[in-house]
């Protein structure tokens, strides 16, 4: 019995050890920073003058904002990109894993997306969905396709969507690696034996590659759903910094951003951020419960 | 890991060799104008930039220009060494800003309580600050102290941003706004003798370009996604309508059915295909690209902008001829884009600043800067100097005679001088949008705008 | 899954099945490849574009295909361009260009492919190298991108093993709280985090500056605690019955066992501190310790925004992150077949 506390003990100061040096790295530069957003939430604060302490009025006025809701709406109308990103970086994955010629290129110019500066993403998206003479609406017109330029960017029902496209192209060889990575660590004697017992392709990889990479894709998904739901960078540059035609594209980040650096309340901007963070929290570990769950 | 230490070890020690190549290799460009007393000024020119008394022995300030370096550095290191030579004992630091990001640094330096001494900002920037209060009062420091350095300032450009009547900024470089530039290659297809001189007549004129050249170009598109400037208000001021009430405590645009039609003869314009869709979207610049595609015949921006262009497409630019921008009813010139110089309440050393501020914006500074590049100095006495009188034969020189006597009479439209000016520009894009789109009608867009901007007006 | 082999002797019929799904696969990989690739396409292209040409060419074919024109690097273009050659006189170290226009362009004259052909130039990179100190910002990024990838490697890979794998009181708590640092805005932790480095430790314009802060990184240790779970239990028990401390299985069994895991890591935070700009903005204020993103912002001015240049910055700033790219993905499949296998 005694032997057995020692040891739980040890094994104790052994797991804080190892987390010692990363967490000191955090307290210091993400939790005592995020104490301080959470403590601006209850003031008023420009940036340019000290916060002033003003109670929950900043959250009183949050529940009231007809903006607050909509952006709420779109962050979570936004997570219909999540489950298209992973399904199609697993099916990249699962051909890149294959050891075909050349299949290296293929690998690389995949990732290029993920490694574009987002400038470069908003200069190049920009002749993309140009009308009428963009990528896409040239392209269509020219061979017949269409008569009426698709108005990508233009028509309040599309911003949004165009934008959407855009994450789905950028995220698509970013969590390709990640399953490329889990793949790699899938043993290939499983396969052998299940082509033995008769297992045809499709058979095999939903019987041994989704098990196998089971953890990599829950931690896709909750990754690519927080960063669905914390969109931002795309939105800012794909409308210039307006939201969109009529705030079409307006998701919750993209409100705390104007709040809290074109209206410069930055109160204000905390306390969407505070709400925010609860709301993905929570959504994240429910999430998380339910994927891990499944997987006993 | 063998080999990606290789690599790494390879790609490290390259990178530091042209590190060190480098070095050597940075050299000026040369293509200076060497007359005038600017570049090699002498003892008399010295004593003459002396202007500002009291000015602290051993300061050491920070300077950050936005958007300039390094295209301009050689220009603002000759500024920082004659400042240097006429003040001795005080030292500039230049720390350039580029375009992307000025803001958002100027903004945190405050915060942590490390501002620059002597800060660019564009005139849209100003106010937030003004606002909070951390901005050395100019009226106070210049036009109190100096009211003879004062006069020389153009006024509109003096009262470009204002807090509670109050001017934080000095102005520094200056927008010509009344130019138009034409594309000859389109003008001369279309075979058109004469372009418009009123909007009254350019909305038609959108349409006829269109139908004319056979769906081929447009006349001219619009920067409405830009949100800054609140150009809409600045066109009802043109056309004569009243944006404010007497005492300016509500606005009162929406009451005027000019507005409304103003309105409606833009959706007419952008149903019927008059000008390019995407200048619901577009802001300047790419406006700006837009022309110099080549399919839009008219660009309405400050000649310091051609440059974009040249870049961009030599051909069209080749071709380019001036013209004047449409004027509205009311036939009002109104100053442009200003650039200025702040310094910050809390400055170490505020003499210093104030003078280096005051050093940047002399005649001779600011005539130097406008031989540089296309920009026009918002320092009276600038004009009289013979670049300014006599012009040239180039493109952009063909203005300069024009632009004493239209910086003199330019007047400031005061759309800048709301508090929360974001709040408000956002409100009045918003309320624009739903115009153009048809959720509202022009005239209720334009109610819903007022009110909103009243309710901020009234909270003031 | 595993490769059919090409015996000499195999069927015909099996032969053509082969190629046949081969066919099929490449098939997939280009069209997929087209669509991510053809933006790089478009901005490496445009980064080699004349200066003289027009960057727009409505209801033009588009020119794709580019071939050699004013190619050199250093001073002397526009003698190239009046008289074909220049070479800097002996002594200078740089200058050497020729238009091989002349000489290309009547060879194509005539042909259907001339209208989607253009002289591609060395210009626009001379022009960035010229307008930013670009080897300075280079270093100065490689040190700092390369720093953080160490000590985010070592942080997060010790962290996550006892997420992972240990039991211990506090556990979820911990977990939950890194995965809140995730889902809070990093716009609005970045002002304290920024306001503490300037007053409090002093980071004001140093390359420290630039690296401490990042010293760890949540998204890495869930990563990296993910990838750690895919390891079975038994592993580590065995050990552990052999006597082995927990250091030593972390260091012998099981950092071999994550190297596809740590790879990604490295990939994503070489990317994240490479790309990085408004955090070494807002901390540098010398020219010569910027990194590069802060340096190519300068390309775009107040009166100058040339898309050649800012395209040919774009290249420059991208091409090394698919040189680790390339690395690094080579080492994490090297790493797996000894180590899974064994």
């Amino acid at each position: 019995m005694r032997g057995k506390r020692r040891r739980q003990l040890r094994q104790h100061i052994m797991a804080y050890g190892f987390m010692v040096p990363a967490f000191s790295f955090l307290t210091i530069f993400l939790f005592i920073p995020l104490i301080v957003a959470v403590y601006l939430s209850f003031t008023r604060y420009n940036l340019l003058t000290p916060p002033e302490w003003v109670g929950l009025t900043n959250y009183e006025r949050l529940f009231a904002d007809p903006l607050f809701w909509r952006g709420l709406r779109n962050s979570f109308l936004y997570l219909i990109a999540t489950p298209i990103i992973i399904t199609l970086s697993i099916a990249l994955a699962i051909v890149v894993n294959r050891n075909l010629r050349g299949v290296y290129l293929f690998r690389t110019v995949y990732y290029i997306p993920a490694v574009t500066s987002v400038v470069a993403v908003g200069m190049i998206f920009e002749f993309v969905f140009a009308e009428p003479g963009g990528l896409i609406n040239g392209v269509l017109l020219a061979t017949g396709l269409i008569q009426q330029p698709i108005n990508f960017l233009t028509h309040p029902d599309s911003t949004l969507i165009s934008v959407m496209l855009v994450t789905i192209w950028r995220g698509i060889g970013f969590y390709m690696i990640i399953f490329l990575a889990a793949l790699q660590s899938v043993p290939e004697e499983l396969y052998e034996a299940a082509a033995i017992d008769g297992a045809n392709r499709w058979q095999q990889h939903l019987y041994i590659t989704v098990p196998g990479i089971r953890p990599s894709i829950i931690f896709v998904a909750i990754i690519s759903s927080i960063s669905a739901l914390k969109v931002f960078e795309e939105i800012w540059v794909m409308t210039d910094g307006t939201g969109g035609l009529l705030d079409s594209a307006l998701t919750l980040m993209f409100y705390l951003y104007r709040q809290g650096f074109v209206n410069l309340e930055l109160g204000y901007a905390a306390a969407i951020a505070a709400v925010f963070s609860v709301i993905t929290l929570v959504f994240s570990i429910l999430n998380l419960r339910y994927l891990e769950r499944n997987n006993d | 890991m063998k080999r990606l230490m290789i690599v790494l070890v390879v790609l490290l020690v390259t990178s530091m060799v042209l590190g060190v190549v480098a070095a050597q290799e940075r050299e000026d460009r040369p293509n200076r104008d060497l007359t005038g007393n600017f570049w090699s000024p002498t003892a008399e020119d010295y004593a003459r930039w002396r202007v500002i008394d009291g000015v602290e022995e051993g300061a050491e300030i920070r300077f950050w220009p936005w958007a300039l370096t390094p295209d301009f550095e050689d220009y603002l290191n000759q500024i920082i060494a004659n400042f240097e030579a006429t003040y001795p004992g005080v030292n500039v630091i230049l720390e350039g800003q580029p375009a992307a990001g000025a803001r958002d640094n100027i903004r945190n330096s405050f915060a942590a309580g490390t501002p620059a001494d002597v800060i660019n900002m564009s005139d849209g920037w100003v106010a937030e600050f003004a606002e909070a209060g951390v901005l050395l009062n100019m009226d106070e420091a210049i036009g109190v102290a100096y009211p003879a350095l004062r006069e020389q300032y153009v006024d509109g450009a003096w009262e470009k941003v204002t807090f509670e009547g109050v001017t934080y900024h000095l102005p520094w470089y200056l927008a010509f706004s009344n130019v138009m530039a034409i594309n000859g290659l389109i003008y001369e297809e279309l075979g058109l003798e004469a372009i418009p001189t009123t909007w009254a007549e350019a909305y038609d004129f959108a349409c006829e370009v269109r139908e004319q050249s056979g769906g081929a170009y447009y006349a001219y598109s619009f920067p409405w996604g830009e949100l800054a400037g609140l150009g809409v208000l600045n066109t009802f001021i043109g056309e004569g309508i009243a944006v404010y009430n007497e005492d300016r405590s509500a606005v009162i645009f929406n009451e005027n059915p000019l507005s409304a039609e103003i309105l409606d003869q833009y959706k007419r314009l952008l149903d019927n295909d008059c000008v390019p869709r995407e200048s619901l979207t577009d802001d300047v610049r790419e406006m700006i690209d837009r022309f110099s595609e080549g399919e839009i015949l008219l660009l309405q921006t400050g000649p310091q902008l051609f440059r974009l262009v040249e870049e961009n497409n030599p051909e069209v630019f080749a071709s380019l001829f001036l013209g004047q921008q449409f004027v509205g009813a009311a036939n009002i010139r109104s100053i442009g884009g200003v650039q200025t110089l702040v310094v910050p309440a809390g400055s170490q050393f505020p003499n210093a600043a104030l003078a280096f501020a005051q050093f940047v914006t002399n005649p001779d500074t600011q005539t130097a800067f406008s031989r540089e590049v296309p920009i026009y100095s918002s320092n009276l006495a600038s004009y009289e100097d013979p670049f300014f009188t006599e012009g040239g034969p180039a493109l952009t020189d063909q203005l300069r005679p024009l632009a004493a006597e239209y910086f003199q009479n330019a007047v400031n439209t005061g759309i800048l001088d709301f508090p929360q000016l974001a709040e408000v520009e956002q409100i009045v894009l918003g309320e624009f949008q739903a115009a153009l789109l048809g959720v509202k009608t022009s005239q209720q867009a334009l109610d819903d705008m007022a009110a909103r901007i009243n309710a901020i007006l009234a909270a003031q | 899954m595993t490769e059919l082999r090409h015996y000499p002797g195999k069927p015909l019929r099996l032969r053509l099945r082969q190629w046949l799904e081969n066919t099929g696969w490449y098939t997939i990989l280009i069209l997929f490849g087209l669509v991510t690739v053809v933006p790089f396409l478009w901005t490496a292209l445009m980064s080699v574009r004349p200066n003289s040409a027009n960057v727009f060419r409505p209801n033009q074919p588009p020119q794709l295909i580019p071939y050699p024109g004013l190619i050199g690097w250093g001073e002397g273009q526009r003698e190239a361009r009046e008289a074909g050659f220049y070479a800097a006189p002996a002594g200078s170290p740089f200058g050497w260009w020729r238009d091989f226009t002349p000489v290309i362009e009547p060879q194509l004259a005539g042909t259907s492919l001339e209208p989607y052909t253009f002289a591609a130039t060395t210009a626009n990179y001379y022009r960035v190298w010229t307008d930013v100190n670009l080897p300075r910002y280079f270093v100065n990024s490689f040190i700092v991108a390369l720093s953080v990838v160490t000590i985010q490697l070592v942080t997060s890979s010790l962290a996550a093993y006892p997420l992972a794998k240990m039991q211990f009181q506090g556990r979820d708590v911990l977990f939950y709280l890194i995965l809140a640092t995730l889902v809070f805005p990093d716009q609005l932790t970045l002002i304290p985090t920024f306001i503490m480095s300037v007053n409090l430790f002093g980071f004001a314009d140093t390359l420290h500056g630039l690296i401490i802060p990042f010293g760890a990184n949540a998204f890495g240790i869930f990563l990296l605690r993910q990838t750690y779970q895919s390891i079975p239990n038994e592993l580590i028990e065995a050990a552990r019955i052999d006597g082995a401390s927990e250091f030593g299985i972390w260091w012998r069994i099981l950092l071999p066992l994550i190297r596809p895991g740590l790879a990604t890591l490295a990939i994503f935070s070489f990317v994240g501190s490479w790309n990085s700009f408004l955090w070494p903005l807002l901390m540098i204020r010398t020219e010569s310790m910027y990194t590069l993103p802060v340096g190519l912002a300068f390309l775009e001015g107040a009166f100058t925004g040339n898309l050649r240049t800012v395209a040919a910055g774009v290249m420059v700033a991208t091409v090394p992150i698919i040189i680790v790219f390339l690395v690094f993905q080579r080492q994490f499949i090297r790493g797996l077949s000894g180590a899974v296998k064994g």
